[in-house]
């Protein structure tokens, strides 16, 4: 063993570049998944933490307080799957006017009752500190609205209540909701009960239903419908805790399910690298490996030092890259801040990452075996008496070298002459292009269209009792008073009341519009003409094991009805499930009125007086609003810009990495390979720059056929891939511009990269001396 | 008179390596001056220095002390990039292993050194090589690559590529050291021809065959040049009466 372990020092020694790279290239795999998975988990352990010390359960149903349903609440208990009922209570904020630092806003839709379950952040806002009781006109806000100055800590919120009285309060400071983490205030129990008493809030409550492990919630969901009325009321929706989850994960998950193909292209890479530097060093040990053979080492001994050599290199890059992660992942947590509203542990995921870092090492340690397997053949008298055959050129090349690109064609002539060896270079170039022009596809199709849902630049909430039908002669209203400020003014409605598919335990969403031209477009079939169709989700089809023209039966409190699945469409807005019909499919299904309506204007600069208008004439039939559209859209497209960039810099950054360890070592081979060649360069002329020249030359042309493949690969390839990482958020197929920049840049980025790193990298041309070429 | 011919003259010339904590020096302050025309040929026992004095006066390799003087610079101080230019232009260089570049053909292996020289134009370095192969009887092989030649063949082309760029003074070191004997004359007669012509040489070599093609013979010892013979040029039909003077001059040296 000892012989061993001096043998797997001098192996080190002599080949540190090798072992260098082997380190940095695990060192960035290990970051990349560490860092991952750890904000993956502290968000996930975050949620699940909030979510159950806020009270919430497996299932949300979303109530008004005077509810009718109170008997059958009641009834809840009694049944054997369901393990607990409670109640979270909050309240819908409706003040005549609320001013912030002075300033007019409608930013709040709910106000809750404070309570210790809601973590309270720092002033910083990047930890947490212990929960100080609020007095009588102070407020918490929910996290999300810190990045308003309007609501900074210590400015005032001044309510005006219905009888004219005001209500002041002062902000101070910012706790976590799971669920309520924007557009939120809490405040204390007795200032809660008299802003309640002033209806300048409306109570309303989650009933929070606890499942006993294992229920069938489809199989429930039934059961109630059947038992109770509740469960059978078109205005009862029920939201998972699953989906909950599913939904807050969403952006981790989908870069999560990213990164795990980078991943596996970057290990193809380490092990492209290893076998190519295991294949150099035995080439170059050639003679010391017969030597130690002729002196009594088993074969398997010296292929047990190679093992051990490289898995002692990739444990360092584990060891490193977990070291690197922890401010890595602390750095992330922070800035996924921005993104997510959720303040997590900074930990990093040290068993999932070693687990899969052990993965990583049996692969490589396997590859490492095998790849040593040309040490057995080696021969011992042959090794001593002469060493390995010389290198073998085999170039069938016909173009001749001419003065005229002459660095150039030598190097392809010396390209030519041993492609088998730069085949696992080719293929590096190609895995990083593809991966690259995979990322240009992924943030060519993520935009705002993909979240998009109808907008106006007046819209109204068409208030009306239960479901009754909204009357012809109020929509017609809405018309002549926009016409009075407006030169053409386009009005259209949306009805999207929350159904039941195929005894699904979650409820989606059934969209309506009274313009076919708002509906996703359908990527494939057609949207639903008739009152027996539907358009639905994809992924939502898949799930249901659904095709185009087969059945599916939606419910509705106790209206049921079975739609011919007519089209399939894809959406971010509702990755979990959607469906779209007629209006008067919709009736079939016990629902009339629109909920929404929109108005688009000619001129959108009149839109306040258009809103004053229709609020003071059509008092307690509609309630409109100016449309946020412009800004709404422009937040997602600046969330998915700041996303995307990021990622492209990380992505690029990591391959440009990559690709400078795995063209140094590789060149290094070549270099070792040709040390005489170089020489010989060099006496008859070659100056050191013409030979990098030369180096870089070569690994040009051998990253090129990687590009071309790489492209071609991300052309047929790439749609498919990014449409199995995106089904998780709704996206079936999908679908990006293709133009030649998509592959063009990763392309030339890859290409450049090589070129650049073949030069820096022979740069040790200058350490070889022509003396070596003089046989004493 | 014969200092109006020196192209290349080294004073002092001194090359150490460092060993074991210590110093070996290889060569001890060697002052040696090359004529233009010569054909000077350096012979001494193994370790003795030769090789390295080769490499030295070539600018191959650096001198530890002493000044190697080439058309007024010194050799030992020169740039890389210098010394590049001057293996372009002004030297050339045979080594004993031949060390042509394996994947090139035998005529490119000779026109790519040519086409480094800029002030050369294309059309004349093909023009040249083509004649070269000619010259040395390679214009079967051309379109070869060395691996399918023989060794004389492929020394042959070393020659030629050496002389390419018609340079001032050929480097040789050992021309003839891996050849067998019937291409060991043919290179022998390719230098003498050239040095014929007026073609300087310096060649390091043990083959006291390759001794009698020289003007001017040196011995070197324990990294000094202990004596030095004068021949006159090379004739075939003088061989016998070279032979024997160089044998007894050898025979002096206890060689």
């Amino acid at each position: 063993m000892r012989s061993i372990l001096k043998l797997l020092g001098a192996n080190i020694r002599h080949k540190k570049g090798a072992f260098a790279g082997i380190i940095i290239l695990m060192m960035l795999i290990t970051v990349s998944y560490t860092v991952t998975l750890s904000n993956n988990r502290n968000l996930k352990e975050t949620l699940v933490h909030d979510y159950e010390a806020q009270g919430f359960g497996d299932w949300i149903v979303p109530f008004l307080e005077d509810d009718e349903f109170s008997g059958d609440i009641e009834k809840l208990s009694s049944y054997p799957e369901i393990t607990k009922v409670s109640r979270v209570e909050l309240s819908s904020f409706i003040p005549k006017s609320l001013l912030a630092d002075g300033k007019e806003t409608e930013d709040f839709t709910f106000m809750l009752p404070d309570s210790d379950a809601y973590a309270l952040f720092n002033a910083d806002l990047t930890e947490f500190v212990p929960h100080t009781a609020l007095k009588s006109g102070e407020v918490y806000l929910a996290y999300g609205m810190h990045l308003s100055p309007l609501y900074a800590v210590g400015k005032e919120l001044r309510i005006t209540c219905d009888d004219g009285s005001e209500e002041v309060f002062t902000v101070r400071g910012y706790v976590q909701s799971v669920r309520y983490y924007s557009n939120s205030a809490f405040l204390c129990r007795e200032d809660f009960d008299r802003l309640a008493g002033k209806h300048v809030i409306s109570r309303l409550f989650d009933l929070s239903i606890f499942l006993k492990a294992g229920t069938d919630e489809g199989a429930l969901r039934e059961k109630l419908r059947n038992d109770l009325e509740m469960f059978r009321s078109p205005d009862i929706r029920i939201e998972t805790a699953e989906d909950f989850f599913n939904s807050e994960m969403l952006v981790t998950a989908t870069g999560t399910r990213i990164l795990g193909v980078f991943v596996v292209l970057l290990v193809a890479i380490v092990l492209i690298v290893l076998i190519n530097s295991i294949t150099t060093a035995v080439e170059t040990d050639y003679e010391n490996l017969g030597i130690l053979k002729a002196n009594g080492f088993s074969k398997q001994q010296l292929r047990l030092v190679w093992i051990l050599q490289y898995l002692f290199a990739l444990l360092i890059g584990t060891v490193l890259g977990l070291l690197i992660s922890v401010p890595l992942t602390a750095y992330f947590t922070h800035l996924f801040m921005s993104i997510s509203p959720f303040l997590t542990s900074t930990r990093i995921a040290l068993g999932q990452s070693l687990l899969i870092s052990g993965a990583v090492m049996l692969l490589c340690t396997l590859f490492a075996f095998l790849a040593t397997a040309r040490i057995c053949r080696i021969s011992p008298v042959r090794a001593i008496s002469g060493g390995r055959s010389e290198v073998c050129f085999d170039s069938r090349l016909q173009i001749g070298i001419r003065r005229r690109g002459m660095h150039f064609l030598t190097a392809l002539r010396q390209f030519t002459s041993r492609l088998k060896s730069y085949l696992g270079c080719t293929l590096i170039a190609a895995l990083l292009v593809f991966f690259l022009c995979t990322v240009s596809f992924l943030t060519r199709g993520i935009n705002s269209d993909l979240f998009a849902l109808p907008s106006g630049d007046v819209e109204m909430g068409i208030l009306g009792e239960d479901n009754e039908t909204i009357p012809q002669e109020r929509l017609d209203r809405v018309v002549a008073i926009a016409k009075k400020y407006d030169a053409a003014p386009e009005f259209f409605t949306m009805a999207s009341p929350s159904m039941t598919i195929e005894q699904e335990s979650q409820d989606i969403p059934v969209y309506a519009f009274s313009e076919e031209w708002l509906y996703y477009q359908p990527v494939e079939g057609r949207l639903a003409k008739y009152d027996n169709e539907t358009t639905i989700l994809e992924t939502l089809a898949r799930r249901l094991n659904k095709k185009i023209g087969d059945t599916v039966t939606l419910t509705n409190g106790t209206y049921r009805a079975d739609f011919v699945i007519v089209g399939y469409i894809q959406t971010i807005a509702d990755y979990s499930g959607v469906c779209q019909m007629t209006a008067d499919g919709l009736k079939k299904l016990g629902y009339c009125k629109p909920m929404i309506g929109y108005l688009r204007l000619a001129d959108p600069g009149r839109k306040a007086e258009i809103v004053s208008a229709l609020n003071d004439e059509l008092s307690g039939k509609i309630k409109a609003w100016e449309g946020k559209t412009a800004s709404y859209v422009e937040e997602i497209d600046k969330m998915i810009d700041l996303i995307m960039y990021a990622v492209i810099a990380a992505v690029y950054l990591v391959s440009i990495v990559f690709a400078a360890v795995a063209v140094s070592m590789l060149c290094r081979r070549s270099f070792l390979q040709e040390r005489t060649d170089i020489g010989i360069f060099r006496a008859i002329g070659f100056s050191v720059r013409e030979l990098r020249l030369q180096f870089a030359f070569r690994f040009l042309l051998i990253a090129i056929p990687g590009a071309v493949i790489g492209s071609v690969g991300a052309a047929f390839g790439a749609k498919p891939l990014l449409s199995v990482i995106m089904q998780v958020v709704g996206i079936s197929r999908f679908r990006a511009e293709t133009d030649l920049l998509v592959f063009l840049i990763p392309a030339l980025a890859i290409c450049a990269a090589f070129f650049v790193f073949a030069f820096c990298t022979s740069r040790r041309v200058r350490r070889v001396s022509v003396r070596a070429l003089i046989t004493e | 008179m014969e200092t109006k011919n020196i192209i290349l003259s080294a004073k002092g010339l001194c090359k150490s390596f460092a060993h074991n904590g210590g110093q070996i020096h290889v060569l001890n302050s060697i002052d040696l001056d090359i004529c233009a025309g010569d054909f000077t040929v350096v012979m001494g026992a193994s370790g003795s220095g030769k090789s390295t004095l080769l490499y030295a006066l070539s600018g191959m390799d650096r001198a530890t002390a002493g000044t190697v003087e080439y058309h007024g610079s010194d050799l030992v101080k020169m740039r890389e990039s210098a010394l590049t230019a001057l293996r372009r232009k002004d030297f050339g260089f045979i080594f004993q292993q031949m060390h042509l570049v394996s994947n090139l053909t035998m005529r490119e292996n000779i026109t790519v050194p040519g086409y480094l020289d800029k002030s050369r134009r294309a059309h004349d370095v093909d023009a040249r090589a083509d004649a070269l192969l000619a010259q040395m009887g390679l214009s079967h092989v051309a379109a070869h690559l060395p691996a399918q030649c023989s060794g004389g063949e492929q020394q042959r082309c070393a020659v030629a590529r050496a002389i390419i760029h018609e340079p001032v003074l050929v480097f040789a070191d050992e021309p003839t050291g891996a050849l067998n004997n019937r291409s060991t004359t043919e290179v022998l007669d390719l230098l003498t021809a050239l040095n014929g012509k007026g073609q300087s040489i310096l060649m390091v070599t043990h083959d006291s065959r390759a001794a009698l093609r020289a003007s001017r013979l040196l011995y070197i010892s324990d990294g000094r040049i202990i004596s030095e013979l004068r021949l006159s040029p090379y004739s075939p039909e003088d061989e016998k009466h070279r032979e024997a003077q160089v044998s007894a001059w050898l025979a002096a040296m206890e060689w």
